[in-house]
Order: structure tokens, then C-alpha cells, then sequence
């Protein structure tokens, strides 16, 4: 039965999922659902939690928020949601920790809360893309135009450019986030 | 696809398969690529894949959280699906308790769908002066259906053990197997006889096919026991036999006919007497119980007391057995009264109908 039920909800959309569990309260929806994405929460928590055994608790107390969430709320983008939701957890259970064994003063005060479409930009042509990258740091748009454009993996552009692979990373990344802060700027 | 998307479009997640390959260098550079292009589409996807990279263990523990965090939050979940199998499982006990038969009655049909398409004018009998036939008869049901033959193995072994306090339900309350009785009367016709009921063929046997017909004379079972009856010695005794009592099996009145014909083709008369003896207590003018129970006296050499039933399956209005029962009263009467019998054998001969030749064969020898 468990099986059936697997091969099942397999195709289905994370928001036909939560449409469906939306309607009948059905807990295997949410259940699919966990068993999509139960991994990358559990790779975020590492990240995040001071200690390994918060991880369980908080993949629970994310799937209880889950379900509790989508009885009334529309979660469009799942995946950001679970993200944000998956820190705002990590950080509440560390404060926890912290004031257990040490009663030192709120260090994780800036919480952050997850809002729907917070930096949706839509219909963005090429022209404008480029002139936005344009105004990236080199560095960055080295490592960008290899990876995207050209296809490359971190270790070839590593090698390459003669970065550590690390700085690769953060510097693809933290091309995407000041792109995304330029085309926002441009279009309004 | 436009630039933008190129960047910011979004992709499937890594699964934990991937990044364990990815970790262990087996990737190459493409393949890399594209893992790492989708780690990058996403904050959830990239922060999970730098903390994999980091601590590669941690992959390996995903699979026992998963397990422990799935059983406390959708435990419900798990409950009602074992909740519902149990009930599955315990309504099909249920359902075989009450209705041990529900499955042997098809097989039963089954069984007689298979011997009408072999079904032949003549009843087959096993002659005690010639044990060859009774042999013949044997190999050949054995040759053409093996199912058939294990099937009546199975049922035999279970009629062993409730043979003496098997119940026959009335025909009434089951459903009548269909059979193509047309076939069977068109294939006498040409001989110019036909039945005046239905027939259907058990264990290769012709029989009377009560189920087309409703049957008044049928002794209605009373079995209302108040108190202790002397029989037993103590209420221990009685609760013994009331146990025994309890299993009895119940079956359809073709089943258990068909189990007595199973008897009587394995020469097991005296124990198919019995089970005959069962059907007419039941059913008084059952045919198939008094014609197959005076074959069974004749072949264990009881003539006298197979002529008797013979007689009265020649009087009944019913005219399947007609031809038979007085071809072996015929033989029967050789044994005990001569010149009757070459009289009767002259008149089935004058018939000519199926038994006329060996009527004749009969009468040649006995000249």
C-alpha cells in the first residue's frame, strides 16, 4: 500500500500536493512531500543549528507548521517557503539551546520572516540582463558568464581562474543576488 | 529559453543518490555541471548541497531520521493503513468461517463445465466381470483433465473426514449450475429418445439437474436437543460431541453428489452407498441417489436389492435413467431370475434404442 501510494503522488506538483491536502486533510500528501524535500531541510539545519540532534526536531516542528500552514494559507513557492521556514526553526532552536545552557542575551533577534513574492521580477529581456551584469563586480561576471553561459563546472573554473573553489561558489551566488537587486532597481 | 531563465530558472532538486556520486568524484565534468547548476537554483538546494560537501557523513544518517521523523509526525497515516489491512484480513476470515464453500462451489462448476464438453450417451459403468472397463474409465477421466482429478482428490480427502456428518443443504439456497442441458438432449434425440428434464454430468456421470425444478418431498432436519440425552455419560462427553458436531461441513447437494460418484468411479462402493444413503434421507425420491446406489449394490453383487431400486427408477415419471435401469435390472435378474431377465432383454432389444445391441450380445450368450 505504502508502495502504491509512492508511485502515486510521484508526478504530482508540490502545489497540486498541497491543493489536495488543502481539501481532504489527508496527511500523505504532506507525507510525499517530506519525502521530496526531507534532505535538503536536514542539509539546511546542518548548516544552520549548532547541534546535529536539533535537526530532527526541527524537520518535525517544520512538517507540523506545514501542515498546519497550508490548512488555510496559499504557499505558492514551496521550496523558498521551506527554506526561510527551515532558518526561522534552526535559529528559534538554537535560541532555545542557548538560554538553557547559558542564559546569554538573544543573539538571533533578527529573525527573518517569509513573505510571499518578495522579489519577483517578471519579463526581464536579455538587453537589460546584460546590462546588469554589466555592473557586477569582474569577478563575479567571470565566474557567472562561465558557469552559465559557457557551462562549467566549479572545478573547471577553479582552475581556470585560479579561485578557490569556495570563492567560486559565493561568487556565482553573490552574482545572482546583486543581479537580482539591479534588474529591480532598472524596471522601476 | 531566455537569459533570465537560464539564471534564475528552477530545476529539480539533487537528490541524496546524486550528491552522494557527486561527493564520491565519480561525476564528470558535465555531469558535475549540472548538479551543481541545479544546487545553484535554488537557497534550500545550495545551502543543503555546502552542508553536504562539508559533512559528506551526514548523507548516510538521512535515510534512519527520515524513517524516525516519518513515524512521529504522519504516525496516524502509518495506523490507518495497518488498520485497514487488518480489517481486510479479518473480514476474509469472517467471510470463509461463515461460507466455507464459497470458493469449492465454483470449483464445482468449474468441474461440470469441463465434463459436459465430453459427455457421452451412455453411462460409463465399471463391470465386476470385466475389471478392465472399471480401469479404462479411470485412465481416460485421468488423460483428459488433470485438474479435474485433483480437485476430486482434494474433495475426497475432505469428505473422508466429515463423511458420516456431512449436512446437504437444500438446492434451494444454492445457485444452480449452469450447464448446457440443450446439447446434451439433442445429442439423444438422435437416437430417438429425449429426456423429459434437464440433465448435467458429474464426475462424468449423468444426473438428474434438480436445480431446474423446486422438490416438495424434501424431510425438513429437527434437530432441537433439550437436556442431557442418555447417550452420554456427562456433560463433558456431550460438549466432545457437540465439538464434533460443529464441524461438520456443509455442502451442496451437487457437491456431495458429486463426491459420491468420485467413490463409486474408484470402486468404493460400499462407501458411496453410504453418502447415497445421506442424499435419500434428505431427499427420499432423489433419482441420482437410487439409480448410482443400485449400481453400487450391483457391483458388489447385492442384485436383489439393486432390482428393487431399479424398479422404482423405471416407475418414476422421470425417464433419464430409464434405459440404463433396465438394461442392469436385466443383468441383475441373470443372477437371480433367468427367463425374466432374457424377457426383458428381448424387449430392451425390441426397443432399439442405445442398449439393444448388447442386449442382443446378452442374449447370444445366455442362449
Amino acid at each position: 500500500m505504502l508502495l502504491i501510494n509512492k508511485q502515486k503522488y510521484k508526478n504530482i506538483s508540490d502545489k497540486k500536493l498541497l491543493d489536495k491536502y488543502k481539501q481532504s486533510r489527508n496527511k500523505a500528501f504532506i507525507e510525499e512531500i517530506f519525502n521530496r524535500y526531507a534532505h535538503l531541510i536536514y542539509g539546511v539545519c546542518l548548516k544552520y543549528s549548532n547541534a546535529n540532534r536539533i535537526c530532527k526536531d526541527v524537520l518535525i516542528s517544520i512538517m507540523e507548521i506545514l501542515m498546519k500552514q497550508a490548512k488555510t494559507k496559499e504557499i505558492t513557492n514551496l521550496k523558498s517557503w521551506l527554506y526561510v521556514v527551515t532558518k526561522n526553526e534552526c535559529f528559534r532552536h538554537n535560541k532555545e539551546m542557548s538560554k538553557i545552557h547559558s542564559n546569554s542575551i538573544d543573539q538571533y533577534n533578527n529573525n527573518i520572516y517569509y513573505q510571499e513574492n518578495e522579489n519577483e521580477i517578471n519579463d526581464v529581456s536579455d538587453k537589460l540582463l546584460l546590462e546588469a551584469i554589466a555592473e557586477l563586480v569582474d569577478e563575479q561576471k567571470q565566474c557567472l558568464n562561465l558557469f552559465y553561459f559557457e557551462q562549467k563546472s566549479y572545478k573547471q573554473i577553479a582552475k581556470q581562474t585560479g579561485f578557490d573553489i569556495k570563492k567560486v561558489k559565493s561568487y556565482i551566488q553573490n552574482a545572482k543576488r546583486n543581479l537580482k537587486i539591479i534588474l529591480s532597481k532598472k524596471i522601476k | 529559453m531566455n537569459l533570465y531563465n537560464k539564471i534564475f530558472g528552477n530545476n529539480n532538486s539533487v537528490s541524496v543518490k546524486e550528491m552522494e556520486d557527486y561527493l564520491s568524484g565519480k561525476l564528470n565534468d558535465k555531469e558535475m555541471h549540472d548538479i551543481e547548476l541545479r544546487a545553484q537554483s535554488n537557497d534550500i538546494d545550495f545551502d543543503a548541497f555546502e552542508a553536504y560537501q562539508q559533512n559528506p557523513k551526514a548523507l548516510k544518517n538521512i535515510s534512519v531520521i527520515k524513517t524516525k521523523v516519518s513515524k512521529s509526525v504522519f504516525k496516524t497515516t502509518y495506523y490507518l493503513k495497518y488498520f485497514i489491512i487488518i480489517a481486510i484480513i479479518i473480514s476474509i476470515s469472517v467471510l470463509i468461517f461463515f461460507y466455507p464453500n464459497i470458493f469449492n462451489t465454483k470449483n464445482n462448476n468449474k468441474i461440470a463445465d469441463n465434463i459436459i464438453t465430453n459427455q457421452k450417451n451412455e453411462i460409463k459403468t465399471p463391470n465386476k466381470q470385466q475389471k478392465e472397463s472399471s480401469t479404462e474409465l479411470f485412465e481416460e477421466s485421468a488423460k483428459e483433465n488433470h485438474t479435474n482429478i485433483t480437485n476430486a482428490k482434494k474433495e475426497q480427502k475432505q469428505s473422508k473426514s466429515n463423511n458420516t456428518q456431512t449436512e446437504i443443504i437444500p438446492l434451494e439456497q444454492k445457485q444452480a449450475v449452469t450447464i448446457n442441458v440443450l446439447d446434451s438432449i439433442s445429442s439423444n434425440a438422435k437416437l430417438g429418445f429425449t429426456y423429459n428434464v434437464g440433465i448435467k454430468y458429474l464426475a462424468k456421470y449423468k444426473c438428474i439437474d434438480y436445480s431446474l425444478y423446486n422438490r416438495n418431498n424434501t424431510k425438513k432436519k429437527n434437530r432441537q436437543i433439550k437436556g442431557l440425552n442418555p447417550e452420554y455419560a456427562n456433560l463433558e462427553d456431550k460438549k466432545h460431541k457437540q465439538q464434533a458436531l460443529n464441524n461438520n461441513l456443509n455442502l451442496s447437494y451437487f457437491a456431495y453428489l458429486e463426491k459420491a460418484l468420485y467413490k463409486y468411479k474408484k470402486t468404493k462402493y460400499s462407501e458411496a452407498i453410504a453418502m447415497y444413503n445421506t442424499i435419500l434421507s434428505q431427499y427420499k425420491e432423489d433419482l441420482n441417489a437410487k439409480f448410482y446406489k443400485a449400481m453400487a449394490l450391483y457391483q458388489l453383487g447385492k442384485y436383489e436389492k439393486a432390482i428393487l431400486l431399479y424398479n422404482q427408477v423405471i416407475e418414476n415419471s422421470i425417464n433419464v435413467f430409464d434405459q440404463e435401469a433396465e438394461y442392469y435390472k436385466a443383468l441383475s435378474l441373470l443372477h437371480t431370475n433367468k427367463t425374466e431377465a432374457i424377457s426383458l432383454l428381448q424387449k430392451i432389444a425390441d426397443d432399439a434404442l442405445f442398449y439393444a445391441q448388447k442386449a442382443l450380445i446378452k442374449l447370444s450368450e445366455n442362449e
